[in-house]
This record gives C-alpha cells, structure tokens and sequence, in this order.
C-alpha cells in the first residue's frame, strides 16, 4: 500500500478510536497505535526499543529506594546502556561494521527521552510515574520518527489532563500540518530542484549563482526540517497534546549564539541539558568551558551523521560560538560595543554575518567534504 | 549572612554581564530575559564553586538552580549545610 494512504488511514483511525474512548483508556490507546506505527518501520527494532523502556522503568523504581551512591551506580548503568546502544547502531557501519545492521528509524530520540528521563527521576524531578506513561511519552507516534523531543513532565501533564474534543485545537492542528506540507513539498523540494544541480557541479556556473544557491540552501534546509517539526506538532495536536517548538525564526537572529538558541531547539537544549552542563559544568575553569562549547558542538553534529563534514561542521560552529563568545568578553570592556546591536545599520549586519554564516555551515551539512571545497573552490577562486 | 551572599551574587552578575552598570532583580529569570545563556550558565557555576568553596556536582548543573538570584542564594545555602 502506498505510505502515505497507509498513514492516513492509520491517522483517521487513531483519532477516531482516542476520541471515543473514556480519558482512561486513551493513553494505552495511544500506546498501541504508536508501537503499530514502529512496527510498521521494523518489529525487531520496535521490540529494543520496548525492551528499553522496560528496563528503564525498572531502573527507575530502584532508584526511589537508594541511596546516594546505590543511585549514581544505576543511573551511570542506564546511561552506559542507552548511549552505547545509540552509538552501536549509529556508527555500526563506520567502526564496528557488525552484519550490516541498518540504523533502527527514531533511536535517537527514543534514546534522549529515555535518558532525560532516567536523569530527571535521579534529580528527583519526576516521581511516580506508570509504564503506561513512560512507553507512550517516548513512542508517542507524531514525535516518532524526526522529534521535537519534548520534556516528560511538560508532556506527562497532558496526558494526565482529562480533556475534551476541542475544534479549535483540531483546526490548529491541521493548519500546523498544512503549513508542514507545504514548507516540505512545495518550498523546500522545489527549491533543492533548483540549487542541487548547482551545487553538484559548481564549476559549470557563474560565481553569482553558486552563491544564491548556497544561501538557498539554507532556506531548503530550514523548510525541509521545520515542515517536518510542523506536521509533528500538527498531528499531534490533533490528539489534544501541545509539543514544545523546535524552531523559532533561527534566520532572523543577529548573533551565532541566539541562533543555536533558535534552532532545534528540542535537541539542542538536549544536549545543553544533558552533556555540556553535566560534563564542564562543574570543571570552574574558562578554558574547559570554552573547550565544552566546541566539543557540545562536534558532539551535536557528530551525532546527525558520522562523517568527516559533520566532523568539520561542528568544528566550524564550536569555533563560531566561541569567537562570539570572546566577543563577549571585549563588549564588557570597551563601552563603544556595548550598545553596538541596537543600532539599526549594525544590527543589520549582524544579521547579515550570522545568516552568511549559518549559510555557509550548511555546504558540509548537505555534501561530503571533497564536494563541499569544490564549492567553496568555485566561491572564493 | 543571605543578603550579604545576594549582594555578591549581584555584583558579579552586573560586572559580568551588565559591564559594570545597570540593575538586577532578585526573582529576576538570569536565562528568559536573555541576560545569560548557557555559556554564562557555566561562569556563573564556577564563580560559585571558587568564591564560595561549593562543590557542585554534574547532576545539580542545570538551570532550575542558578536561574535567578534568589535560587542561586538557595542552591549555596541548601551545600553549605549538606557539606
């Protein structure tokens, strides 16, 4: 059957059959409609991924009855199990090259839900919590397969709430979807139609348009990943949840910091959250920070894909945050820079140098690396 | 003792990230009102540890505990009698 029928026959369904059902029973419902929608994609990959959550569950009723040190020992367990599955799968092909597995659809997320959660219920900022609860919050089915990766307690208290139909709600949802639809197949497709060419072989055009092509890059790449968000948050609107936003106008920010801020936000916060905190948070030196940022960015990248433009990518924008950051320090100093974003001409540029910036990042987010230096050969030659 | 620890807290916050001028609240969001981000965040943490001689650990670097002033003041008073 064609996927996209299938969906939306699976999507009718869904709603139907939540709606209908008492407040009681809608979040097992929910739970089986999301694992009917994994195991669309692999039954053995969805049955880890149960397996996971089982274990994390129990993992998380030991941790209420331990102490300090008996809880460190199961939280670093989890913690070992969940990130080594993610990189086992992940970089399987690039360093274990193990029977050809191929990379189980949506392990990255279910991956962050369960350690935000597992780290959450250590810090004892979630308490009493159902399997039901845990399996639907990391399954849930619009957020499945590209994120946001919203938080449990955000997410848990809507599941909580009784609620009824609501046609607004509805309409919302659906405009959501709509602007997702439109965002992917007619903006950010039609667009790649245009500047892949360009962009495959920079030598056959004028500098010019090798340059347009870039800057429409980022545009594709932006429509293409935030039509994805969009649909997410719309479908999942139609079942009454509000999921947390992943984008907010990263384009128009006027400084590197404020678009990082910006831009995936779910999984950007993620590993703010999770690793450059957690991991230099507590070092009290300068220079392990300004470390930690470049390496939060390698990570980040790194964990999109394993390759050598990711590698550089993430280098690029650890350095970009870092210059931006030093920046910081010389504002402080001298009262010229103090006021300097306010101003209409150079926040103008501002604007302009990050969104150039941002632009030029994506030639390695979208080509191996020999093509990305062809194109900036062709830009700069 | 408290005041005295929010008035340093304040002057390092200012000198910091304010340049030495203007004002803060104490209930004042450091990180919603775009004063910090999650590089001050890590300052701020280790401008804690050495000027107050807390050991902070990874779990308990997260926002909900430096988010303001008042938090901040909470956080440090909550180690110092754990310790």
């Amino acid at each position: 059957m064609d996927k996209i029928l299938f969906f939306l026959l699976f999507l009718t369904a869904s709603f139907l059959g939540y709606w209908f059902l008492p407040h009681k029973s809608r979040s097992p419902f929910l739970l089986i409609a999301s694992l009917f929608f994994a195991f669309s994609f692999s039954a053995g990959y969805s049955c880890l991924f149960l397996f996971n959550i089982v274990i994390i569950h129990y993992i998380s009723n030991i941790l209420k009855n331990k102490n300090d040190r008996g809880k460190v020992f199961y939280l670093r367990l989890s913690l070992l199990w969940l990130i080594g599955n993610l990189c086992f799968f992940k970089y399987n092909n690039l360093i274990f090259n193990f029977a050809n597995l191929l990379l189980p659809i949506g392990i990255s997320y279910v991956t962050f839900r369960l350690i935000h959660y597992i780290v959450e219920v250590y810090r004892g900022n979630i308490v009493n919590t159902s399997f039901i609860e845990l399996a639907v919050y990391v399954l849930f089915f619009p957020t499945f397969l590209a994120g946001p990766v919203d938080r449990f307690p955000r997410f848990n208290s809507q599941s909580r709430e009784i609620r009824k139909f609501e046609i607004a709600e509805f309409n919302y949802g659906l405009l959501r979807i709509i602007y997702g639809v439109i965002k992917k197949a007619v903006i950010a497709d039609r667009l790649a139609g245009f500047i892949m060419p360009v962009l495959h072989a920079p030598q056959g055009y004028p500098r010019g348009i090798v340059i347009l092509s870039v800057y429409g890059l980022a545009i594709q790449l932006y429509m293409d990943f935030s039509g994805y968000t969009d649909m997410a948050i719309g479908i999942a609107r139609l079942f009454g949840y509000k999921i947390m936003e992943n984008f907010d106008k990263p384009y128009f920010k006027k400084n590197i910091a404020l678009f990082w801020r910006s831009w995936h936000i779910s999984v950007y916060s993620w590993i703010r959250d999770y690793f450059f905190f957690p991991v230099f948070g507590c070092r009290a030196s300068k220079a392990m920070i300004y470390l930690g940022t470049v390496v939060t960015m390698v990570v980040f990248h790194l964990w999109h894909k394993a390759t050598l433009g990711f590698l550089f990518l993430g280098i690029y924008h650890g350095i970009g945050l870092l210059v931006w950051q030093l920046f910081q320090v010389v504002k402080r100093k001298y009262s010229f820079f103090k006021n300097v974003h306010s101003y209409r001409w150079p926040g103008l540029i501002s604007w302009f140098i990050t969104f150039s910036f941002v632009s030029f990042g994506c030639i390695f987010f979208n080509s191996n690396i020999t093509s990305a230096f062809n194109i900036i050969k062709r830009i700069f030659m | 003792m408290q005041k005295e620890l929010k008035g340093q807290i304040k002057d390092f916050i200012i000198n910091t990230f304010l340049g030495g001028k203007g004002s803060i609240k104490e209930d004042e969001s450091l990180f919603e009102s775009g004063l910090i981000d999650s590089f001050g965040m890590l300052e701020l943490v280790a401008f804690v540890q050495k000027k107050f001689g807390v050991s902070v650990k990874p779990s308990e670097v997260m926002i909900e505990n430096f988010s303001c002033v008042n938090k901040i003041v909470q956080f440090i008073d909550k180690k110092q009698k754990g310790s």
